[in-house]
């Protein structure tokens, strides 16, 4: 009789897991298991807490915030037409683009470790969230709210500074740089 | 300086479980004494983790990784231990605890601490 989880089952379960602590939390699934259905269950009510507890761990409040601002200051820039002066819907079309970008920055901040914060790796991130942000703009025009899209918005020298300005904020203070004692080691 | 003061009574619970678990309190294990010492309640592992984590960051606990063994599918496990911060922040919620006790006792009578303490 088999004791341990189907390989599949691990790899997928790894995959979602943070490198700073995937074997440990691996390894503790592995010794409650009991059949591949409360191991399913167990792997999806530990993986966000351990995502968050990550994300918290190794994101600084201050380059958050100034990430969140370039951000924004990026999507802003970038729109041609002025008209969301008194639009009432302008705030949520500018966090339309910006609350995706930032969440991914987050999630990546969580599966981030100091030895893996090479140049490509910070580079990546961010092409990821531009994509995103350019992704929520698709969804709107092909769905049935064009509306809620940026006007006639297209990149602009504002956007390719602020986008810059992130990429060397993350590679000066990479994630988990808030408290290097802290950062753990990926096994 | 870590702050005692901000002990919460789950982070209690679970420093508590690294004292008495001592070189043997790693996932697993810690998540079940802290199930035995939150009776009745319920002690999920990922709540373990997370508060594990806050309490190494606040410097009142310290962790490695062992070697990996067989029954683990051939997995390391992550140890922990209670570093003299957490002692000290543990120390001063136990001597709270017990004033905490010593005064409903006083105010509800010795019957009602008997039944309490089962």
């Amino acid at each position: 009789m088999t004791t341990h989880p189907p390989e599949l089952a691990e790899n997928l379960v790894g995959w979602f897991l943070p490198p700073a602590c995937r074997e440990e939390v691996l390894g503790d699934l592995c010794e409650g298991y009991e059949n591949t259905l409360q191991y399913a269950i167990s792997a999806a009510a530990v993986a966000p807490r351990v995502i968050l507890s990550q994300v918290r761990r190794n994101t600084a409040a201050w380059i958050f915030l100034l990430t969140t601002c370039g951000i924004c200051y990026s999507v802003a820039s970038g729109m041609v037409d002025l008209s969301l002066e008194g639009d009432p819907t302008a705030l949520l079309r500018l966090a339309i683009p910006t609350v995706p970008a930032v969440l991914i920055l987050l999630v990546r901040n969580g599966f981030a470790a100091l030895e893996d914060r090479r140049r490509r790796a910070i580079t990546l991130d961010v092409v990821i969230a531009m994509g995103i942000a350019a992704l929520t703009q698709l969804i709107l025009l092909t769905t049935s709210r064009p509306d809620l899209m940026l006007p006639r918005w297209c990149p602009s020298g504002g956007t390719v500074f602020a986008w810059l300005l992130i990429i060397v904020l993350r590679a000066i203070f990479p994630p988990g740089a808030k408290s290097p004692s802290a950062q753990r080691s990926v096994s | 300086m870590p702050k005692a003061d901000s002990l919460g009574v789950f982070e209690q619970i679970i420093l508590t479980a690294l004292l008495t678990l001592r070189d043997n309190a790693y996932g697993v294990t810690i998540r079940e004494k802290a199930e035995q010492l939150a009776h009745p309640k319920a002690v999920s592992i990922g709540a373990v983790y997370v508060t594990l984590d806050r309490l190494e960051e606040k410097g009142l606990v310290s962790s490695w990784l062992s070697d990996p063994t067989p029954e683990r599918g051939g997995r390391a496990k992550r140890c922990y231990r209670l570093e003299p911060a957490g002692r000290r922040a543990l120390e001063e919620a136990a001597v709270t605890a017990k004033r905490i006790w010593d005064s409903t006792s006083d105010a509800w009578g010795r019957n009602w601490a008997k039944g309490g303490a089962k």
